[in-house]
């Protein structure tokens, strides 16, 4: 059954990867002319426009634009920038060990911060310090992500110099440094995560402090902090999976800007400088990357919220 | 980046609206004091906006560079002056003018191309439906910042982008919000009394669904008004917002980064802006939605 | 806090940890760790190539020229030319035809012998290749020719006084045809360095060369980091990861670190020449008087001080002190005036709309908008246009497109002068056959004393027909580690860093 589940449920992202690798190769290719045109701007000749097309791959008719492109990204030629003629692929692979790390760590920090900071304010959630941080949270949520960063860096980097304001140490040089690097850019994504995952975990507990079960834990002896995290965090982990399934990809576009703010070079930066270039092919190929990656990301956190809720196991 | 999930305990899951149709609800409710508190820190940005057609401190695009970086309160700067010697605090309120056009456009194209939408599939019903619950399936994790990044790559920088990227992507979710909600209306006695009457579909949506459901509207926009003006801030910030002279919140943090050491003042207060009105339309939208549907958080309060 | 707790927290701060440690064995060695390695941080953004000759990068020429590769010869500080891969040279009495004696026992880093075969390869490619930038630089060249293994023949269509400057520049740069097309991912020269590795989006590794010609260097390795953040590279001079910070961009930042006694501060000439260009061809920027105009319209020193933190020196002409012809002639001062004036004169005084392009993510953006506010002052209202480099390079910068009014910008190569003469008059589209042929009588000049005071009369003649109106020519405000000894104090021949002298003591 639970193979079922897994195909059927892995058959319809991959559905949807297709369905998403035609929009962006449609707005990026296709419609309000291709990558030839944005390079030359307006001013352009024909002959110019046509010799550029030719050297991009545009000269063919644009349902083969896409197979060819579709056929590179799965064999993994994702293309050559127009600007440098370096290869898309080669500079990806070596930009995803910025990139993943501090998306994950960004995740760890704003799970470290939430599960806490929710499971307290909801068990004080009539007195004032529940209440605080519920308001804390509401603070964070509308602080820009960037704003937190270079706050931060400003204290931490640029006053005291305990974290390096910008630029990153490879992991192959130096694992501590490659850290050290990564710490001020994951913990301003952190913060503004966790103070949107606070919220849930907050109304998630609360729920199941109504529960029966939670009352009958309570019956038996425990506080109200033993009985929720014995019983009540596996319930409210169901929900809190789904909301970081749909957080990761506001998490990931976070970690985007944030390597713009301390000089990563990882994707985000890859793709801001290509769109500020207007290097539409490795636009395109990276955005289909990150895409993939956050397609990925729902999948396994839906196929795991099944596994949480054996209520769910025979859907 | 703060995008919120609804405030929903489920995705999706459309909380029941009160039993009597809007035109018939008695008492007054008690107004919370987030809606209060919200409705006074969103009105601040407008409100500058507006006075700054009019006036400001100093001219907010007139430079100084004598007084480059002054601090808050020095040479007659209020906030302070940026690395060209403009007053900060004007280049606040004429920023705010930007922020609020990115907003207000985007979101009202997203109502607009979701209400249309979510019209077309309960007057025609059928395939629409499906398309508009696939549809906003895949938008409803996806960055608002990539799709934006792509814009940029394609139309060059300005506001655009972020508009076109507000309205591309909540246009679903308004659509299915707006669907989701309708539907069971049609159940109703005073709808099922207008269509006995001989009212078609469509007159029954617009004239009688419709107004039911503009408090849900109204709070969808909310959220996404705040995700707009953190977008327009972070495209501004990387570079690809409106161009310079015209003043950005964003774009004042950009230019702001390289004197963090020597005036971190500059990169205070254009924070504070955004912080302060996305603050604004987030807690008017939990008060809104306490005020018409107070059932769905009474177990939390 | 409950066991399951610190469980599951140490979980989740182990997996990114992990995630990233996989990463660690990707592709590179262990790192050089050697007593005589200088850390640099450059001031530029990274090179998208290592290919000199095919790429406009100033990156490129800063770390590569006289380090990597060499030309055949050198520009000292002094602005007098030096042997270097030529021993020695002779020019013909009609000073056209140059004969250059190659040294002997020159080596490539890969080991094979330097001859002047690989002297004709490097200036015929550099000829004939359309996509070089170069190129421009060679035609004025008719033959390259060698005589025997040790000798090379230039011969010139015509008397050229800058030839010799452009072979001491990147356009002089020897290759062997051997190694050529690596260039891009692994040049090969004859230079005291070699080429070690490029970690890119980090940085680029040099190390000694023991097999070169001349004195080795004193340096086991270099390593040139590309810090894009200015305030990160502050920190990371504070924090002692790095021992020379190559060019200080965040100018408010120096009184920190001149009080700072771990470092040496030293300014630099370069001959990078901040300007504001105008596109003459394009009505009413084709009138005198509107130029005129906006030139006393400009105050330099609020531009030099507002985007370079007062450490420009102020120019009045297209012309840096690096150059033979500089003079502190300036027609324009500060006067707006004499600016309003001129305009309304000129038919405009309701005010002008003009366009500035101006390039994001360079010192020509912050500039765009000083100058677009002092031009509002006198009534025309400037709009700004940011563009990324390679749309301004293909659609400003190319001169068969010149597609702008005005464009802020800067030029960072000796004797540039030349560029102006017509056809094309470079992008900027001067038509002058008074500069043309003042320029034309420079450049055959018989000595250098000919040679300048006319060249200066063509750039008095540029600088009064305001076709670019020059802000400042740009220092090297250099922080370095007192342990680095001979770092060069003298100026930047084409941006490169000669790192021969330079060591660390212990």
């Amino acid at each position: 059954m639970i193979g079922h589940i897994i195909l059927r449920r892995t058959a319809s992202a991959l559905a949807g990867l297709v369905v998403a690798s035609v929009v962006i190769f449609l707005a990026l290719s296709v419609l309000g002319g291709d990558a030839a045109t944005v390079v030359l701007g307006d001013q352009a000749t024909q002959e110019n426009i046509t010799a550029l097309r030719q050297r991009f791959g545009l000269d063919v008719s644009p349902p083969e634009q896409y197979l060819r492109w579709m056929k590179g990204m799965v064999t993994g030629d994702l293309g050559r920038s127009h600007l440098t003629g370096a290869p898309v692929g080669p500079e990806l692979r070596r930009r995803l060990p910025v990139t993943l790390p501090l998306t994950l760590l960004g995740l760890s920090i704003a799970l470290l911060i939430a599960l806490p900071a929710g499971l307290y304010s909801a068990v004080r959630h009539q007195r004032a310090s529940g209440a605080l941080i519920s308001a804390g949270s509401q603070v964070g949520m509308a602080i820009p992500v960037f704003w937190a960063a270079l706050m931060l860096s400003s204290f931490f980097a640029v006053r005291v110099g305990w974290f390096p304001s910008g630029g990153f140490v490879p992991w192959s040089e130096s694992v501590p440094g490659a850290l050290e690097s990564l710490v001020l850019p994951a913990v301003s994504l952190g913060i503004i995560q966790a103070a949107i995952f606070t919220r849930y975990v907050r109304s998630a507990i609360l729920d199941v402090m109504r529960s029966d079960y939670i009352q009958m834990a309570r019956a038996t002896g425990l506080t109200w902090t033993q009985s929720l995290w014995r019983h009540g965090l596996r319930n409210a982990a169901i929900p809190l999976v789904t909301v970081v399934g749909l957080q990761f990809g506001v998490l990931l576009g976070g970690t985007i800007i944030i390597e713009n703010v301390f000089y990563l070079p990882g994707l985000g930066s890859m793709i801001v400088g290509a769109v500020n270039q207007r290097d539409l092919i490795v636009v395109q190929s990276v955005t289909l990357v990150l895409t993939a990656i956050i397609v990925a990301t729902n999948l396994a956190t839906d196929l795991s919220y099944r596994f949480l809720d054996p209520r769910l196991r025979s859907q | 980046m703060t995008e919120r999930a609804t405030e929903f305990r489920e995705p999706y899951e459309v909380p029941e609206l009160s039993a009597e149709p809007v035109s018939r609800q008695r008492g007054r409710r008690r107004v919370p004091l987030t809606l209060w508190g919200g409705s006074l820190l969103l009105s601040l940005a407008p409100i500058a906006a507006f006075v700054s057609f009019f006036w400001t401190p100093k001219d907010p695009t007139a430079q100084d560079i004598e007084q480059r970086l002054s601090s808050p309160g020095q040479n007659g700067y209020l906030l302070g002056s940026d690395g060209f010697g403009r007053d900060i605090a004007s280049q606040l309120m004429a920023g705010a003018q930007n922020s609020l056009v990115v907003g207000g456009l985007g979101v009202s194209l997203a109502l607009l191309g979701g209400i249309t939408l979510a019209s077309l599939a309960v007057i025609r019903s059928g395939w629409l439906e499906e398309v508009i619950m696939r549809l906003s399936d895949v938008v409803y994790a996806f960055p608002v910042v990539i799709v934006a990044l792509i814009l940029s790559a394609k139309m060059g920088p300005g506001n655009l982008p972020g508009i076109l990227a507000v309205a591309i992507l909540f246009t679903p979710v308004v659509a299915r919000l707006v669907r989701g909600s309708a539907v069971p209306l049609f159940e109703r006695e005073f709808v099922l009394a207008a269509r006995a009457y001989g009212r078609g579909r469509t007159y029954v949506f617009f004239r009688h669904i419709l107004p039911n459901l503009s408090a849900l509207v109204i709070v969808q926009a909310t959220v996404m008004f705040a995700i707009a003006i953190l977008l327009e801030a972070s495209l501004s910030y990387l570079g690809l917002g409106v161009s310079p002279p015209t003043p950005s919140w964003g774009r004042m943090l950009r230019d702001a980064q390289q004197f963090l050491s020597v005036a971190p003042w500059v990169a205070v207060w254009p924070g504070l802006a955004i912080i302060v009105t996305v603050l604004g339309f987030n807690l008017a939208g939990d008060g809104l939605r306490d005020l018409a549907d107070p059932k769905l958080h009474r177990a939390v309060r | 806090m409950p066991r399951s707790w610190l469980r599951v927290a140490g979980v989740a701060a182990i997996l990114p940890v992990l995630a990233g440690a996989s990463f660690s064995s990707d592709g590179a060695s262990a790192p050089l760790q050697v007593e005589g390695r200088l850390v640099i941080a450059s001031e530029l953004p990274e090179p998208p190539t290592l290919d000199i000759r095919a790429s406009g990068s100033t990156a490129i020429a800063q770390l590569l020229i006289y380090n990597v590769q060499e030309t055949l010869v050198q520009l000292d500080g002094a602005g007098r030319f030096r042997p270097l891969l030529a021993e020695s040279w002779r020019v013909s009495p009609n000073r056209r035809t140059y004969t250059f004696k190659l040294r002997r026992g020159v080596r490539f880093h890969d080991g094979s012998a330097f001859t002047s075969g690989d002297v004709v390869y490097s200036f015929k490619t550099a000829k004939t290749n359309p996509a070089s930038p170069q190129a421009g630089r060679f035609a004025v060249v008719e033959f390259v020719k060698a005589r025997g293994p040790r000798a090379v023949q230039v011969t010139l269509k015509r008397p050229s006084f800058r030839f010799l400057y452009d072979m001491a520049q990147r356009a002089g740069v020897i290759v062997s045809g051997k190694t050529a097309g690596q260039a891009a991912s692994h040049p090969i020269g004859t230079g005291p360095f070699k080429f070690e590795r490029w970690n890119r989006g980090s940085s680029i590794v040099l190390s000694r060369f023991a097999g070169y010609w001349g004195r080795k260097a004193r340096l086991d390795a270099v390593e040139m980091r590309y810090i894009a953040d200015p305030n990160a590279q502050v920190n990371a001079l504070l924090a002692g990861d790095i021992d020379v910070l190559s060019n200080l961009r965040a100018p408010d930042r120096a009184a920190q670190l001149r009080a700072n006694t771990s470092f040496t501060f030293i300014r630099g000439a370069t001959n990078a020449k901040q300007q504001l260009s105008i596109n003459v061809s394009k009505p009413p920027l084709n009138n005198l008087r509107v130029r005129q105009a906006i030139a006393y319209a400009i105050d330099r020193r609020a531009v030099n001080v507002a985007t370079f933190g007062g450490f420009g020196t102020l120019t009045g002409t297209f012309a840096a002190r690096t150059d033979p012809y500089f003079t502190t002639y300036a027609p324009y001062p500060y006067n707006p005036a004499k600016a309003r004036d001129l305009l309304s004169r000129a038919g405009f005084s309701g005010g002008l709309d003009l366009e500035i392009k101006s390039i994001r993510g360079n010192i020509s953006a912050p500039q765009a908008e000083v100058v677009a506010a002092q031009l509002g002052r006198v009534g025309i209202r400037a709009k700004i246009t940011e563009l990324d480099f390679a749309t301004w390079a293909s659609t400003v910068f190319n001169p068969s497109v010149a597609n702008f009014q005005l464009t802020t910008v800067g030029h960072s190569q000796l004797l540039e002068i030349y560029q102006f003469v017509s056809p094309p008059g470079w992008y900027q589209q001067y038509r002058s056959t008074g500069f043309n042929r003042l320029m034309t009588a420079a450049d055959s000049a018989a000595d250098l004393t000919t040679f300048t005071r006319l060249a200066r009369r063509a750039a008095m003649r540029l600088a009064d027909d305001a076709v670019t109106i020059p802000f400042f020519a740009e220092s090297t405000v250099t922080f370095v580690r007192k342990r680095v000894i001979g770092w060069p104090v003298t100026g930047r021949i084409d941006a490169s860093i000669d790192l021969r002298a330079v060591r660390v003591a212990p």
